[in-house]
């Protein structure tokens, strides 16, 4: 029995770890459930206790952007490190060393959180904006905003879930490593939403976007480059 | 050596009291803490880059004594870290009387503080020696993305307390005379101050691990 | 194709505690390296090394394929293992398993020719169960499965009869036969019955 094998383009070998992670997660829904259930928890808590009609309105856009963003990063701390923890917890990490190059593994499972994140943020952000009536005045830049900080916000902790992964209390540390990472983009992005929130013109908001752009490329280049010294290891 | 740092501190100690008079703007002779309070915050981010380029090495080359210096410079940098941070909230205490107010540059050191810490956390929760040089050096590395936007962005893309003498849009040093002498002599007696005890520790904990077999 | 595995002066020490010392040998086309010694005597710590998964104390590995010297890149592509740590996807079937790593690895084959391999290891009716409902040795002959559809230079085995009956072994004597022909076998194990498979052998116990 022998079998030829040429190596697969890099597009393939991400698509493939895309769809495996994608199904694994379908068949036991352990990280999206995770990160549901919390954003929505802390949801109803900021909006049971303190509700819209505490914050006085010439703050409101500041702090509810402030808050909003809060739930989305810690709903990402409980359930963007998942992708690594589970390869390594059920040993299937060496099959995977073995047999995908490391920058498919990276691509591969950083659209898998990307996704997750996404789709996160689709539910709670609406909701968000019911509860705590945040009033808006472009939907539009908002929407922006909100896509670029998820975008930005899981670059950073992508590969902080891999090295999270390969070592010991990976619940608590996965917080403490990524915090320092991501308060840039959590400035700037939380200047952004409110702004989009407050003004409908896009150029204001240009400063904050390029920020948070520059970010994203930073982390997501170095990321890439980073990667395979910490999953192979 | 060490001779000539004690009296390079001797020195500074004596120009930032009594040689360099106040500074104007500032309240009473609060501006002398500038002189200990900015080479101290300088030295934090000279150690980040150095732990940085140590990491670096050690990543291309796999050679553990890179290792080694990276962590004494994120120890000691840690130190220092505290160090700026509690000398600038004494001054923002006396300047506008309040210990802290989430000002850019302040924030900017608490996350460089937090990135040390990170990394000790992270450092101390690998028992592989292996492991956890890699580790660490890959995280020290990446946190320079952060720390390049906190250090030299931030700050210039928004509204700060701190005084423009130094930090300011321009760029410009609007120090003159005595205040300027002082300023630059402290900054540098404070950065061989730090290669100082950085060598030094970093000589001893070679020892160390060549005797023991193994560093932290 | 000219292959030769060469171990220099290997050195090992897993703490404070030496596996093992100045172990030097050479492997070429159509070797099997069988590795024996008590537990925890380091077997599995050498097939690591071999592998490319651990870096050892003192020493180098070093796998040259048609002259050149393979680096840490091309190493994996090189090489299919199966060692008793290694666990398969449970939350998949065995054939998605297989689909799965054959993706990845760029098989140029057909879904028959995986079809056929499947039935090969003896999973053919087992393929569209979850993994997890799996005896174990039906996971063994998955894993073995694994190790060596995309015809690896290079097989390291760890503990390959394990869990296995007797048709389970006759799978795995095949797949050592095979790979005779095709490149180098390291094995390694505690099994008396599974030292004639190696015509060279190195010996950990103390």
């Amino acid at each position: 029995m022998h079998m030829e094998t040429k190596k697969s383009p890099l597009r393939s070998e991400v698509y493939t770890v895309f769809v495996k992670d994608v199904k694994s997660e379908l068949r036991t829904k352990v990280a999206a459930n995770a990160i549901l259930l919390f954003a929505l928890t802390t949801l109803f808590l900021i909006s049971y206790v303190i509700g819209p009609y505490r914050i006085a309105s010439a703050d409101q856009p500041y702090v509810l952007s402030a808050w909003l963003w809060v739930i989305f990063f810690f709903s990402a701390m409980s359930g963007l490190s998942r992708v690594f923890v589970k390869e390594e917890e059920t040993n299937t990490a060496i099959a995977l060393q073995l047999a995908a190059r490391p920058e498919a593994v990276f691509l591969g499972k950083f659209f898998f959180n990307l996704v997750l994140m996404l789709g996160l943020a689709l539910v709670i952000t609406p909701l968000y904006v019911i509860l705590m009536e945040f009033p808006i005045r472009s939907v539009y830049n908002f929407g922006l905003i909100i896509f670029l900080g998820i975008v930005g916000m899981t670059t950073g902790v992508t590969i902080i879930g891999a090295i999270v992964a390969k070592a010991s209390m990976k619940g608590t540390l996965f917080p403490i490593l990524s915090f320092p990472i991501i308060i840039p983009l959590l400035l700037a992005v939380i200047e952004g939403t409110s702004m989009a929130a407050r003004s409908a013109s896009f150029g204001q908001t240009m400063q904050t976007t390029s920020v948070i752009i520059a970010f994203t490329g930073a982390t997501f280049v170095l990321s890439l480059l980073l990667f395979d010294k910490v999953w192979l290891e | 050596m060490k001779i000539v740092i004690f009296f390079l501190i001797l020195i500074v100690c004596y120009l930032s009291f009594l040689f360099s008079p106040p500074a104007a703007g500032f309240i009473g002779e609060s501006s002398r803490i500038v002189f200990f309070h900015v080479p101290i915050a300088w030295v934090t981010v000279l150690s980040f880059l150095v732990a940085m380029i140590q990491a670096i090495r050690f990543l291309k080359t796999r050679n553990p004594i890179y290792d080694l210096k990276s962590a004494v410079a994120c120890r000691q940098g840690f130190l220092y870290a505290i160090l700026a941070t509690v000398t600038g909230s004494v001054f923002a205490k006396v300047m506008w009387q309040s210990f802290w107010n989430w000002d850019p540059r302040e924030t900017s050191i608490t996350v460089l503080l937090f990135i040390y810490a990170a990394y000790l956390i992270l450092r101390a929760s690998i028992e592989d020696p292996q492991r956890r040089a890699v580790l660490s050096s890959v995280y020290a590395t990446f946190s320079f993305v952060p720390a390049l936007f906190l250090i030299f962005i931030v700050p210039r893309v928004y509204f700060s307390l701190h005084p423009d003498t130094l930090i300011n849009i321009q760029g410009k040093i609007h120090m003159y005379g005595r205040i300027l002498f002082t300023f630059l002599f402290s900054l540098g007696g404070f950065t061989a101050l730090y290669f100082w005890i950085y060598t030094l520790e970093c000589r001893i904990e070679q020892m160390i691990y060549r005797k023991e077999g193994h560093y932290e | 194709m000219s292959l030769i595995l060469e171990a220099e002066n290997l050195c090992h020490k897993f703490g404070r505690t030496l596996l093992f010392s100045d172990l030097s040998f050479t492997l070429e086309r159509g070797d099997v390296l069988v590795i024996t010694g008590p537990n925890g005597s380091g077997k599995s710590t050498l097939i690591k090394i071999l592998s490319g998964f651990l870096h050892p104390t003192m020493g180098k590995v070093c796998i040259v394929k048609e002259g050149a010297t393979l680096g840490p890149r091309n190493y994996f592509h090189a090489i299919g293992m199966c060692t008793p740590e290694m666990r398969l996807y449970e939350e998949l079937t065995g054939w998605e398993n297989l689909i799965f790593f054959a993706n990845l690895r760029g098989t140029q084959d057909t879904q028959d020719r995986l079809r056929e391999a499947l039935g090969f290891a003896g999973l053919e009716k087992a393929r569209n169960s979850l993994v997890k409902v799996y005896s174990s040795g039906m996971k063994q002959r998955l894993k073995l499965l694994l190790a060596i559809f995309h015809a690896p230079p290079i097989l390291y085995l760890d503990e390959p009869g394990s869990n296995l009956d007797e048709n389970g072994i006759k799978f795995v004597a095949e797949i050592i036969n095979n790979q005779r022909g095709r490149g180098i076998s390291v094995v390694a194990t505690n099994d008396p019955s599974e030292y004639a498979y190696g015509n060279k052998k190195v010996s950990l116990a103390q």
